[in-house]
Protein backbone atom coordinates (compact mmCIF):
# COMPACT_ATOMS: atom_id res chain seq x y z
CA UNK A 1 0.00 0.00 0.00
CA UNK A 2 2.78 2.45 0.94
CA UNK A 3 4.55 1.51 -2.27
CA UNK A 4 1.44 2.18 -4.35
CA UNK A 5 0.89 5.48 -2.58
CA UNK A 6 4.49 6.55 -3.18
CA UNK A 7 4.31 5.51 -6.80
CA UNK A 8 1.09 7.48 -7.36
CA UNK A 9 2.67 10.46 -5.63
CA UNK A 10 5.66 10.42 -7.98
CA UNK A 11 3.36 10.11 -10.97
CA UNK A 12 1.29 13.06 -9.73
CA UNK A 13 4.39 15.24 -9.31
CA UNK A 14 5.39 14.50 -12.89
CA UNK A 15 1.87 15.34 -14.10
CA UNK A 16 1.83 18.57 -12.07
CA UNK A 17 5.08 19.77 -13.68
CA UNK A 18 3.78 18.97 -17.18
CA UNK A 19 0.38 20.58 -16.53
CA UNK A 20 1.86 23.82 -15.17
CA UNK A 21 4.29 24.01 -18.10
CA UNK A 22 1.65 23.38 -20.77
CA UNK A 23 -0.74 25.80 -19.10
CA UNK A 24 1.79 28.63 -18.96
CA UNK A 25 3.04 27.88 -22.46
CA UNK A 26 -0.37 27.97 -24.07
CA UNK A 27 -1.27 31.29 -22.43
CA UNK A 28 2.05 32.74 -23.62
CA UNK A 29 1.35 31.47 -27.11
CA UNK A 30 -2.03 33.15 -26.97
CA UNK A 31 -0.57 36.51 -25.92
CA UNK A 32 2.09 36.46 -28.63
CA UNK A 33 -0.19 35.29 -31.38
CA UNK A 34 -2.72 37.95 -30.44
CA UNK A 35 -0.37 40.92 -30.08
CA UNK A 36 2.37 40.17 -32.58
CA UNK A 37 0.74 38.10 -35.29
CA UNK A 38 -2.78 39.44 -34.90
CA UNK A 39 -3.93 35.88 -34.93
CA UNK A 40 -5.81 34.08 -32.22
CA UNK A 41 -5.71 30.41 -31.43
CA UNK A 42 -9.18 29.52 -30.31
CA UNK A 43 -7.94 26.50 -28.40
CA UNK A 44 -5.12 27.94 -26.28
CA UNK A 45 -7.30 29.37 -23.53
CA UNK A 46 -9.34 26.22 -23.32
CA UNK A 47 -6.27 23.99 -23.17
CA UNK A 48 -4.87 26.12 -20.34
CA UNK A 49 -8.12 25.88 -18.42
CA UNK A 50 -8.20 22.12 -18.90
CA UNK A 51 -4.67 21.86 -17.47
CA UNK A 52 -5.75 24.05 -14.55
CA UNK A 53 -8.69 21.76 -13.74
CA UNK A 54 -6.49 18.66 -13.82
CA UNK A 55 -3.82 20.47 -11.81
CA UNK A 56 -6.35 21.28 -9.07
CA UNK A 57 -7.71 17.75 -8.60
CA UNK A 58 -4.54 15.72 -9.24
CA UNK A 59 -2.55 18.32 -7.31
CA UNK A 60 -4.89 18.04 -4.32
CA UNK A 61 -3.79 14.44 -3.75
CA UNK A 62 -0.13 15.47 -3.77
CA UNK A 63 -0.90 18.35 -1.39
CA UNK A 64 -2.44 15.83 1.02
CA UNK A 65 0.50 13.45 0.69
CA UNK A 66 2.90 16.31 1.48
CA UNK A 67 0.75 17.25 4.53
CA UNK A 68 0.32 20.73 3.09
CA UNK A 69 -3.47 20.81 3.13
CA UNK A 70 -4.64 24.02 4.75
CA UNK A 71 -6.27 23.08 8.06
CA UNK A 72 -7.07 24.54 11.44
CA UNK A 73 -4.56 22.46 13.40
CA UNK A 74 -4.34 24.49 16.59
CA UNK A 75 -6.16 21.95 18.76
CA UNK A 76 -4.61 18.99 16.98
CA UNK A 77 -1.17 20.16 18.10
CA UNK A 78 -2.39 20.23 21.71
CA UNK A 79 -3.68 16.64 21.69
CA UNK A 80 -1.66 14.60 24.22
CA UNK A 81 0.78 12.10 22.75
CA UNK A 82 -1.23 8.98 23.57
CA UNK A 83 -4.39 10.27 21.82
CA UNK A 84 -2.49 11.41 18.71
CA UNK A 85 -3.18 8.15 16.98
CA UNK A 86 -6.94 8.52 17.42
CA UNK A 87 -6.92 12.13 16.28
CA UNK A 88 -4.98 11.14 13.16
CA UNK A 89 -7.35 8.22 12.56
CA UNK A 90 -10.36 10.52 12.73
CA UNK A 91 -8.95 12.86 10.09
CA UNK A 92 -7.86 10.01 7.84
CA UNK A 93 -11.28 8.39 8.02
CA UNK A 94 -12.95 11.71 7.18
CA UNK A 95 -10.63 12.12 4.18
CA UNK A 96 -11.45 8.55 3.07
CA UNK A 97 -15.19 9.24 3.35
CA UNK A 98 -14.74 12.47 1.42
CA UNK A 99 -12.80 10.84 -1.39
CA UNK A 100 -15.22 7.91 -1.71
CA UNK A 101 -18.19 10.31 -1.96
CA UNK A 102 -16.52 12.35 -4.65
CA UNK A 103 -15.24 9.33 -6.58
CA UNK A 104 -18.83 8.09 -6.67
CA UNK A 105 -20.51 11.34 -7.69
CA UNK A 106 -17.58 12.33 -9.89
CA UNK A 107 -17.78 9.09 -11.86
CA UNK A 108 -21.56 9.25 -12.05
CA UNK A 109 -21.36 12.75 -13.49
CA UNK A 110 -18.46 12.04 -15.86
CA UNK A 111 -20.21 8.99 -17.29
CA UNK A 112 -23.69 10.53 -17.40
CA UNK A 113 -25.31 10.81 -20.85
CA UNK A 114 -25.46 14.60 -20.66
CA UNK A 115 -21.67 14.82 -20.23
CA UNK A 116 -20.87 12.08 -22.73
CA UNK A 117 -22.58 13.84 -25.62
CA UNK A 118 -21.35 17.30 -24.67
CA UNK A 119 -18.32 18.69 -26.53
CA UNK A 120 -16.23 21.72 -25.64
CA UNK A 121 -16.53 24.82 -27.81
CA UNK A 122 -13.00 25.19 -29.14
CA UNK A 123 -11.17 21.88 -28.88
CA UNK A 124 -14.31 19.82 -29.65
CA UNK A 125 -13.12 17.70 -26.78
CA UNK A 126 -15.69 15.50 -25.05
CA UNK A 127 -16.59 17.00 -21.67
CA UNK A 128 -15.67 13.75 -19.95
CA UNK A 129 -12.02 14.87 -20.23
CA UNK A 130 -12.29 17.65 -17.63
CA UNK A 131 -14.90 15.84 -15.52
CA UNK A 132 -12.95 12.61 -15.14
CA UNK A 133 -10.14 14.53 -13.38
CA UNK A 134 -12.33 14.74 -10.24
CA UNK A 135 -12.73 10.96 -9.63
CA UNK A 136 -9.12 10.28 -10.70
CA UNK A 137 -7.73 12.91 -8.36
CA UNK A 138 -10.00 11.70 -5.55
CA UNK A 139 -8.91 8.10 -6.19
CA UNK A 140 -5.27 9.15 -5.73
CA UNK A 141 -6.31 10.93 -2.53
CA UNK A 142 -8.08 7.77 -1.34
CA UNK A 143 -4.95 5.66 -1.84
CA UNK A 144 -2.83 8.14 0.12
CA UNK A 145 -5.38 8.34 2.95
CA UNK A 146 -5.71 4.55 3.23
CA UNK A 147 -1.92 4.20 3.20
CA UNK A 148 -1.73 6.82 5.98
CA UNK A 149 -4.37 5.02 8.02
CA UNK A 150 -2.46 1.73 7.73
CA UNK A 151 0.73 3.50 8.74
CA UNK A 152 -1.03 5.05 11.73
CA UNK A 153 -1.82 1.59 13.09
CA UNK A 154 1.27 -0.35 12.01
CA UNK A 155 4.04 2.23 11.94
CA UNK A 156 5.71 3.90 14.86
CA UNK A 157 5.26 7.46 13.66
CA UNK A 158 1.86 9.09 13.59
CA UNK A 159 1.27 11.54 10.79
CA UNK A 160 -1.35 14.08 11.76
CA UNK A 161 -3.21 16.29 9.32
CA UNK B 1 -29.10 24.62 9.69
CA UNK B 2 -27.84 24.04 13.24
CA UNK B 3 -26.79 20.50 12.31
CA UNK B 4 -24.75 21.90 9.43
CA UNK B 5 -23.10 24.58 11.56
CA UNK B 6 -22.25 21.97 14.20
CA UNK B 7 -20.80 19.55 11.64
CA UNK B 8 -18.75 22.37 10.14
CA UNK B 9 -17.42 23.40 13.55
CA UNK B 10 -16.56 19.85 14.65
CA UNK B 11 -14.75 18.97 11.43
CA UNK B 12 -12.92 22.29 11.47
CA UNK B 13 -11.59 22.20 15.04
CA UNK B 14 -10.52 18.56 14.83
CA UNK B 15 -8.05 19.60 12.15
CA UNK B 16 -9.68 18.08 9.08
CA UNK B 17 -8.32 19.88 5.98
CA UNK B 18 -10.59 22.83 5.13
CA UNK B 19 -11.22 21.58 1.60
CA UNK B 20 -12.80 18.42 3.06
CA UNK B 21 -14.67 20.37 5.75
CA UNK B 22 -16.35 22.54 3.12
CA UNK B 23 -17.02 19.68 0.69
CA UNK B 24 -18.52 17.37 3.30
CA UNK B 25 -20.59 20.10 4.94
CA UNK B 26 -21.96 21.00 1.52
CA UNK B 27 -22.64 17.32 0.80
CA UNK B 28 -24.56 16.79 4.06
CA UNK B 29 -26.45 20.06 3.60
CA UNK B 30 -27.61 19.06 0.12
CA UNK B 31 -28.41 15.48 1.24
CA UNK B 32 -30.66 16.78 4.00
CA UNK B 33 -32.54 19.49 2.17
CA UNK B 34 -32.29 18.72 -1.48
CA UNK B 35 -31.14 15.11 -2.04
CA UNK B 36 -32.19 15.16 -5.69
CA UNK B 37 -29.53 17.76 -6.42
CA UNK B 38 -26.50 15.77 -5.20
CA UNK B 39 -25.25 15.15 -8.72
CA UNK B 40 -24.72 18.89 -9.11
CA UNK B 41 -21.63 18.69 -6.86
CA UNK B 42 -19.03 17.75 -9.51
CA UNK B 43 -20.40 20.44 -11.79
CA UNK B 44 -20.07 23.06 -9.02
CA UNK B 45 -16.47 21.98 -8.35
CA UNK B 46 -15.54 22.04 -12.01
CA UNK B 47 -17.29 25.23 -13.07
CA UNK B 48 -15.54 27.44 -10.54
CA UNK B 49 -12.09 26.10 -11.49
CA UNK B 50 -12.76 26.06 -15.23
CA UNK B 51 -12.40 29.81 -15.20
CA UNK B 52 -9.94 31.89 -17.21
CA UNK B 53 -9.69 34.58 -14.52
CA UNK B 54 -8.81 32.16 -11.74
CA UNK B 55 -6.05 30.82 -13.98
CA UNK B 56 -4.12 33.94 -12.97
CA UNK B 57 -3.41 32.31 -9.59
CA UNK B 58 -1.05 29.52 -10.77
CA UNK B 59 0.61 31.90 -13.22
CA UNK B 60 1.44 34.50 -10.57
CA UNK B 61 2.52 31.79 -8.13
CA UNK B 62 4.89 30.40 -10.77
CA UNK B 63 6.17 33.87 -11.65
CA UNK B 64 6.94 34.50 -7.97
CA UNK B 65 8.78 31.17 -7.62
CA UNK B 66 10.81 31.84 -10.77
CA UNK B 67 11.71 35.38 -9.70
CA UNK B 68 12.72 34.13 -6.31
CA UNK B 69 15.06 31.56 -7.86
CA UNK B 70 16.50 34.22 -10.16
CA UNK B 71 18.49 35.90 -7.41
CA UNK B 72 16.49 39.12 -7.62
CA UNK B 73 16.05 39.33 -3.86
CA UNK B 74 19.75 40.02 -3.30
CA UNK B 75 19.72 42.79 -5.90
CA UNK B 76 16.58 44.36 -4.45
CA UNK B 77 18.12 44.33 -0.97
CA UNK B 78 21.28 45.93 -2.32
CA UNK B 79 19.29 48.68 -4.04
CA UNK B 80 17.10 49.36 -1.00
CA UNK B 81 20.24 49.54 1.17
CA UNK B 82 21.74 52.22 -1.05
CA UNK B 83 18.40 54.03 -1.05
CA UNK B 84 17.31 54.14 2.61
CA UNK B 85 20.11 52.28 4.42
CA UNK B 86 21.82 55.47 5.63
CA UNK B 87 18.90 56.49 7.84
CA UNK B 88 19.01 55.81 11.58
CA UNK B 89 18.16 52.12 11.99
CA UNK B 90 18.44 51.89 8.21
CA UNK B 91 18.06 48.14 7.79
CA UNK B 92 14.53 48.36 9.18
CA UNK B 93 13.59 50.68 6.34
CA UNK B 94 15.46 48.42 3.92
CA UNK B 95 13.41 45.45 5.14
CA UNK B 96 10.06 47.18 4.61
CA UNK B 97 11.12 48.64 1.26
CA UNK B 98 12.21 45.22 -0.01
CA UNK B 99 8.81 44.01 1.24
CA UNK B 100 7.18 46.55 -1.05
CA UNK B 101 9.37 45.53 -4.02
CA UNK B 102 8.75 41.84 -3.40
CA UNK B 103 5.04 42.61 -3.03
CA UNK B 104 5.13 43.75 -6.63
CA UNK B 105 6.55 40.36 -7.65
CA UNK B 106 5.06 37.88 -5.20
CA UNK B 107 1.39 37.71 -4.36
CA UNK B 108 1.53 36.08 -0.95
CA UNK B 109 2.47 37.02 2.59
CA UNK B 110 4.08 33.72 3.58
CA UNK B 111 6.68 33.93 0.80
CA UNK B 112 7.47 37.50 1.89
CA UNK B 113 7.99 36.47 5.49
CA UNK B 114 10.13 33.47 4.56
CA UNK B 115 12.42 35.41 2.21
CA UNK B 116 12.99 38.49 4.36
CA UNK B 117 13.04 36.53 7.59
CA UNK B 118 16.05 34.57 6.33
CA UNK B 119 17.88 37.48 4.63
CA UNK B 120 17.34 40.91 6.18
CA UNK B 121 15.91 40.26 9.65
CA UNK B 122 19.12 38.61 10.99
CA UNK B 123 21.19 41.53 9.67
CA UNK B 124 18.92 44.04 11.39
CA UNK B 125 19.91 42.44 14.67
CA UNK B 126 23.60 41.94 13.91
CA UNK B 127 24.50 45.14 12.09
CA UNK B 128 21.99 47.73 13.29
CA UNK B 129 21.34 46.57 16.85
CA UNK B 130 17.63 45.87 16.55
CA UNK B 131 16.17 43.54 19.15
CA UNK B 132 15.64 40.23 17.46
CA UNK B 133 11.91 40.08 18.17
CA UNK B 134 11.42 43.60 16.81
CA UNK B 135 13.27 42.70 13.63
CA UNK B 136 11.04 39.63 13.32
CA UNK B 137 7.87 41.61 14.08
CA UNK B 138 8.65 44.24 11.43
CA UNK B 139 9.21 41.42 8.94
CA UNK B 140 5.96 39.70 9.91
CA UNK B 141 3.53 42.62 9.77
CA UNK B 142 5.08 44.17 6.66
CA UNK B 143 4.57 40.81 4.90
CA UNK B 144 1.02 42.07 4.42
CA UNK B 145 2.50 44.01 1.50
CA UNK B 146 2.65 40.74 -0.46
CA UNK B 147 -1.12 40.31 -0.77
CA UNK B 148 -2.00 44.02 -0.70
CA UNK B 149 0.45 45.37 -3.31
CA UNK B 150 -0.44 44.06 -6.78
CA UNK B 151 -0.20 41.40 -8.12
CA UNK B 152 -1.99 39.51 -5.39
CA UNK B 153 -3.40 35.99 -5.13
CA UNK B 154 -5.92 37.21 -2.54
CA UNK B 155 -7.19 39.94 -4.87
CA UNK B 156 -7.58 37.47 -7.75
CA UNK B 157 -9.64 35.21 -5.51
CA UNK B 158 -11.78 38.13 -4.33
CA UNK B 159 -12.29 39.36 -7.88
CA UNK B 160 -13.58 35.94 -8.92
CA UNK B 161 -15.83 35.57 -5.85
CA UNK B 162 -17.30 39.07 -5.97
CA UNK B 163 -17.34 39.20 -9.76
CA UNK B 164 -15.30 42.40 -10.09
CA UNK B 165 -12.36 43.32 -12.32
CA UNK B 166 -8.93 42.04 -11.24
CA UNK B 167 -7.34 45.12 -12.81
CA UNK B 168 -9.48 47.40 -10.63
CA UNK B 169 -8.59 45.36 -7.51
CA UNK B 170 -4.87 45.56 -8.37
CA UNK B 171 -5.03 49.34 -8.77
CA UNK B 172 -7.07 49.72 -5.60
CA UNK B 173 -4.33 47.97 -3.61
CA UNK B 174 -1.55 50.44 -4.43
CA UNK B 175 -2.38 53.30 -2.01
CA UNK B 176 -3.28 51.02 0.92
CA UNK B 177 0.07 49.22 0.40
CA UNK B 178 1.87 52.56 0.49
CA UNK B 179 -0.01 53.37 3.71
CA UNK B 180 1.23 50.10 5.22
CA UNK B 181 4.77 51.05 4.20
CA UNK B 182 4.34 54.51 5.71
CA UNK B 183 3.12 53.30 9.11
CA UNK B 184 6.04 50.85 9.29
CA UNK B 185 8.45 53.70 8.50
CA UNK B 186 6.88 55.79 11.29
CA UNK B 187 7.24 52.93 13.74
CA UNK B 188 10.87 52.34 12.75
CA UNK B 189 11.67 56.07 12.98
CA UNK B 190 10.51 56.25 16.61
CA UNK B 191 11.98 52.87 17.54
CA UNK B 192 15.40 53.80 16.12
CA UNK B 193 15.39 57.14 17.96
CA UNK B 194 14.33 55.57 21.26
CA UNK B 195 16.97 52.84 21.05
CA UNK B 196 19.60 55.26 19.72
CA UNK B 197 20.45 52.98 16.80
CA UNK B 198 23.41 53.92 14.63
CA UNK B 199 23.53 55.68 11.29
CA UNK B 200 25.56 54.74 8.23
CA UNK B 201 27.23 57.30 5.97
CA UNK B 202 25.37 58.31 2.82
CA UNK B 203 26.34 55.89 0.02
CA UNK B 204 28.27 57.19 -2.99
CA UNK B 205 25.98 58.22 -5.79
CA UNK B 206 27.88 55.88 -8.11
CA UNK B 207 27.09 52.87 -5.86
CA UNK B 208 23.46 53.90 -5.71
CA UNK B 209 23.32 54.05 -9.50
CA UNK B 210 25.01 50.67 -9.95
CA UNK B 211 22.65 48.98 -7.49
CA UNK B 212 19.70 50.63 -9.21
CA UNK B 213 20.76 49.35 -12.63
CA UNK B 214 21.30 45.86 -11.24
CA UNK B 215 17.83 45.87 -9.64
CA UNK B 216 16.21 47.41 -12.70
CA UNK B 217 15.02 44.19 -14.39
CA UNK B 218 13.28 43.11 -11.17
CA UNK B 219 11.74 46.56 -10.77
CA UNK B 220 10.59 46.61 -14.38
CA UNK B 221 8.64 43.35 -14.18
CA UNK B 222 5.78 44.86 -12.17
CA UNK B 223 5.77 47.90 -14.42
CA UNK B 224 5.30 45.67 -17.46
CA UNK B 225 2.65 43.53 -15.72
CA UNK B 226 0.61 46.38 -14.33
CA UNK B 227 1.13 48.64 -17.34
CA UNK B 228 -0.08 45.83 -19.62
CA UNK B 229 -3.22 45.26 -17.58
CA UNK B 230 -4.11 48.90 -17.10
CA UNK B 231 -3.54 49.88 -20.70
CA UNK B 232 -5.81 47.01 -21.69
CA UNK B 233 -2.99 45.42 -23.68
CA UNK B 234 -3.52 42.07 -21.99
CA UNK B 235 -5.69 40.52 -19.31
CA UNK B 236 -4.52 39.82 -15.75
CA UNK B 237 -4.21 36.13 -16.60
CA UNK B 238 -2.08 36.83 -19.65
CA UNK B 239 0.10 39.22 -17.68
CA UNK B 240 0.77 36.36 -15.25
CA UNK B 241 2.16 34.27 -18.10
CA UNK B 242 4.28 37.21 -19.31
CA UNK B 243 5.64 37.64 -15.79
CA UNK B 244 6.70 33.96 -15.87
CA UNK B 245 8.51 34.48 -19.16
CA UNK B 246 10.29 37.63 -17.94
CA UNK B 247 11.31 35.90 -14.71
CA UNK B 248 12.67 32.96 -16.69
CA UNK B 249 14.68 35.28 -18.96
CA UNK B 250 16.07 37.28 -16.01
CA UNK B 251 16.99 34.07 -14.21
CA UNK B 252 18.78 32.54 -17.17
CA UNK B 253 20.47 35.78 -18.21
CA UNK B 254 21.83 36.34 -14.71
CA UNK B 255 22.91 32.65 -14.55
CA UNK B 256 21.15 32.17 -11.21
CA UNK B 257 18.53 29.86 -12.62
CA UNK B 258 19.56 26.53 -14.10
CA UNK B 259 17.26 24.55 -16.33
CA UNK B 260 17.58 21.64 -13.92
CA UNK B 261 15.82 23.77 -11.27
CA UNK B 262 12.77 24.34 -13.46
CA UNK B 263 10.90 21.04 -12.84
CA UNK B 264 11.15 21.55 -9.08
CA UNK B 265 9.84 25.09 -9.44
CA UNK B 266 6.93 23.89 -11.61
CA UNK B 267 6.03 21.26 -9.03
CA UNK B 268 6.26 23.68 -6.10
CA UNK B 269 4.00 26.22 -7.77
CA UNK B 270 1.60 23.46 -8.85
CA UNK B 271 1.31 22.22 -5.27
CA UNK B 272 0.79 25.74 -3.88
CA UNK B 273 -1.92 26.32 -6.48
CA UNK B 274 -3.71 23.03 -5.82
CA UNK B 275 -3.70 23.68 -2.06
CA UNK B 276 -5.65 26.91 -2.68
CA UNK B 277 -7.81 25.80 -5.58
CA UNK B 278 -9.11 22.53 -4.10
CA UNK B 279 -10.65 24.69 -1.36
CA UNK B 280 -12.07 27.01 -3.98
CA UNK B 281 -13.63 23.96 -5.69
CA UNK B 282 -15.24 22.37 -2.62
CA UNK B 283 -16.36 25.70 -1.14
CA UNK B 284 -18.43 26.20 -4.27
CA UNK B 285 -20.58 23.21 -3.24
CA UNK B 286 -21.37 24.68 0.17
CA UNK B 287 -21.76 28.10 -1.46
CA UNK B 288 -24.39 26.68 -3.77
CA UNK B 289 -26.38 24.97 -1.03
CA UNK B 290 -26.23 28.06 1.19
CA UNK B 291 -27.39 30.26 -1.66
CA UNK B 292 -30.19 27.75 -2.28
CA UNK B 293 -31.35 28.33 1.27
CA UNK B 294 -30.98 32.06 0.73
CA UNK B 295 -28.41 32.44 3.49
CA UNK B 296 -26.81 35.55 1.89
CA UNK B 297 -30.23 37.22 1.74
CA UNK B 298 -30.90 36.30 5.36
CA UNK B 299 -27.52 37.68 6.37
CA UNK B 300 -28.34 40.91 4.56
CA UNK B 301 -31.65 41.17 6.42
CA UNK B 302 -29.88 40.49 9.69
CA UNK B 303 -27.31 43.23 9.14
CA UNK B 304 -29.72 45.79 7.75
CA UNK B 305 -31.99 45.17 10.75
CA UNK B 306 -29.15 46.46 12.93
CA UNK B 307 -28.57 49.52 10.79
CA UNK B 308 -28.65 50.66 7.21
CA UNK B 309 -25.75 53.01 7.70
CA UNK B 310 -22.47 51.63 6.26
CA UNK B 311 -20.56 53.64 8.87
CA UNK B 312 -22.17 51.43 11.53
CA UNK B 313 -22.16 48.13 9.64
CA UNK B 314 -18.60 48.27 8.27
CA UNK B 315 -16.92 48.38 11.71
CA UNK B 316 -19.12 45.45 12.77
CA UNK B 317 -18.01 43.53 9.69
CA UNK B 318 -14.39 44.50 10.42
CA UNK B 319 -14.70 43.06 13.89
CA UNK B 320 -16.24 39.86 12.53
CA UNK B 321 -13.52 39.49 9.88
CA UNK B 322 -10.71 40.21 12.33
CA UNK B 323 -11.97 37.42 14.58
CA UNK B 324 -12.33 35.06 11.62
CA UNK B 325 -8.85 36.05 10.45
CA UNK B 326 -7.44 35.11 13.86
CA UNK B 327 -8.57 31.52 13.33
CA UNK B 328 -8.72 30.92 9.59
CA UNK B 329 -6.27 31.18 6.74
CA UNK B 330 -6.92 33.97 4.19
CA UNK B 331 -8.16 31.64 1.43
CA UNK B 332 -10.66 29.87 3.69
CA UNK B 333 -11.82 33.10 5.31
CA UNK B 334 -12.41 34.67 1.93
CA UNK B 335 -14.23 31.69 0.44
CA UNK B 336 -16.59 31.47 3.39
CA UNK B 337 -17.24 35.16 4.06
CA UNK B 338 -17.14 36.95 0.70
CA UNK B 339 -20.21 35.29 -0.89
CA UNK B 340 -22.23 36.10 2.24
CA UNK B 341 -20.94 39.62 2.90
CA UNK B 342 -20.73 41.15 -0.58
CA UNK B 343 -24.54 41.20 -1.01
CA UNK B 344 -24.82 42.79 2.44
CA UNK B 345 -22.48 45.68 1.70
CA UNK B 346 -23.63 46.30 -1.85
CA UNK B 347 -27.18 46.60 -0.46
CA UNK B 348 -25.77 49.37 1.75
CA UNK B 349 -24.17 51.10 -1.21
CA UNK B 350 -20.54 50.14 -0.51
CA UNK B 351 -18.46 49.66 -3.67
CA UNK B 352 -17.40 45.98 -3.96
CA UNK B 353 -13.83 47.02 -4.93
CA UNK B 354 -13.57 49.13 -1.77
CA UNK B 355 -14.97 46.21 0.22
CA UNK B 356 -12.39 43.89 -1.38
CA UNK B 357 -9.64 45.97 0.20
CA UNK B 358 -11.42 45.95 3.56
CA UNK B 359 -11.80 42.15 3.54
CA UNK B 360 -8.22 41.56 2.41
CA UNK B 361 -6.73 43.89 5.03
CA UNK B 362 -8.74 42.30 7.84
CA UNK B 363 -7.72 38.78 6.89
CA UNK B 364 -4.11 39.80 6.27
CA UNK B 365 -3.90 41.27 9.77
CA UNK B 366 -5.15 37.88 10.96
CA UNK B 367 -2.01 36.28 9.54
CA UNK B 368 0.00 38.07 12.24
CA UNK B 369 -2.29 37.38 15.20
CA UNK B 370 -2.51 34.33 17.46
CA UNK B 371 -3.85 31.70 17.87
CA UNK B 372 -3.56 30.87 14.18
CA UNK B 373 -1.24 33.17 12.27
CA UNK B 374 0.64 31.55 9.44
CA UNK B 375 3.04 34.46 8.99
CA UNK B 376 3.68 34.54 12.72
CA UNK B 377 4.60 30.83 12.72
CA UNK B 378 6.88 31.16 9.69
CA UNK B 379 8.67 34.24 11.00
CA UNK B 380 9.10 32.80 14.47
CA UNK B 381 10.58 29.63 12.97
CA UNK B 382 12.92 31.30 10.49
CA UNK B 383 14.17 34.19 12.64
CA UNK B 384 14.28 31.87 15.68
CA UNK B 385 12.22 33.95 18.10
CA UNK B 386 9.85 32.29 20.59
CA UNK B 387 6.27 32.78 19.49
CA UNK B 388 5.13 34.65 22.61
CA UNK B 389 7.87 37.28 22.42
CA UNK B 390 7.21 37.74 18.71
CA UNK B 391 3.51 38.25 19.44
CA UNK B 392 4.36 40.87 22.07
CA UNK B 393 6.68 42.71 19.68
CA UNK B 394 3.96 42.64 16.99
CA UNK B 395 1.36 44.42 19.14
CA UNK B 396 2.37 48.04 18.36
CA UNK B 397 2.69 47.20 14.66
CA UNK B 398 -0.72 45.51 14.64
CA UNK B 399 -2.10 48.71 16.18
CA UNK B 400 -0.62 50.63 13.25
CA UNK B 401 -2.14 48.10 10.83
CA UNK B 402 -5.52 48.73 12.48
CA UNK B 403 -5.02 52.44 11.83
CA UNK B 404 -4.49 51.60 8.14
CA UNK B 405 -7.63 49.44 8.25
CA UNK B 406 -9.64 52.33 9.70
CA UNK B 407 -8.38 54.73 7.05
CA UNK B 408 -9.15 52.27 4.25
CA UNK B 409 -12.59 51.54 5.71
CA UNK B 410 -13.67 55.14 6.20
CA UNK B 411 -11.95 56.80 3.25
CA UNK B 412 -13.14 54.86 0.18
CA UNK B 413 -11.08 57.14 -2.08
CA UNK B 414 -7.84 55.56 -0.81
CA UNK B 415 -8.89 52.40 -2.64
CA UNK B 416 -11.11 53.83 -5.34
CA UNK B 417 -9.14 56.83 -6.58
CA UNK B 418 -6.81 54.90 -8.91
CA UNK B 419 -9.37 52.50 -10.42
CA UNK B 420 -11.56 55.54 -11.10
CA UNK B 421 -8.70 57.55 -12.56
CA UNK B 422 -7.96 54.70 -14.97
CA UNK B 423 -11.63 54.40 -15.84
CA UNK B 424 -11.94 50.81 -14.58
CA UNK B 425 -14.91 51.68 -12.39
CA UNK B 426 -17.38 54.54 -12.45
Amino acid sequence: MQLLSNWIYRLSLFLIAVLVAVMTGSILLQVFAMNLLNFSFIWSGELAQLCFVWLTFIGASAVYKKSEMIAFDLLLAKVPERYRRWAATFIQVVVIVFSVIFIYYGLEKALSPSVLIQKSTALKMPMIVPYISIPIGMFMLLIHAVADLLKTWTGKEVKAG
Amino acid sequence: MIVIALLFAVLLVTGVPIAMVLGLTGFVHISLFNPGALDIMPQRMLSVINNFTLLAIPLFVLAGELMNSSGVTARLIDFARNFVGHLRGGLGYVNVMVGLFLGAILGSATAEAAIRGSTIAPEMEKKDGYERETAAAITATSSSLGPIFPPSIVFILYAVLANVSIGAMFLAGIFPALLITAVHFIYIYYYARKKGLGKLPLPKFRDFLISFVRALPALLVPVVILGGIFSGYFTATESGAIACLLALIIGIASRNLRLADVPGILIRSGITTAAICIIVATSNILGWSLAFEQVPQKATELFTAISENPLVILPLINLLLLVIGMFLDITAGMLIMVPVLVPVVTALGVDPIHFGLIVSLNLVIGLCTPPVGTVLFITSGIVKVPLHSLVRACIPLIMWMLVVLMIVTYVPEVSLYLPKAFGLIK
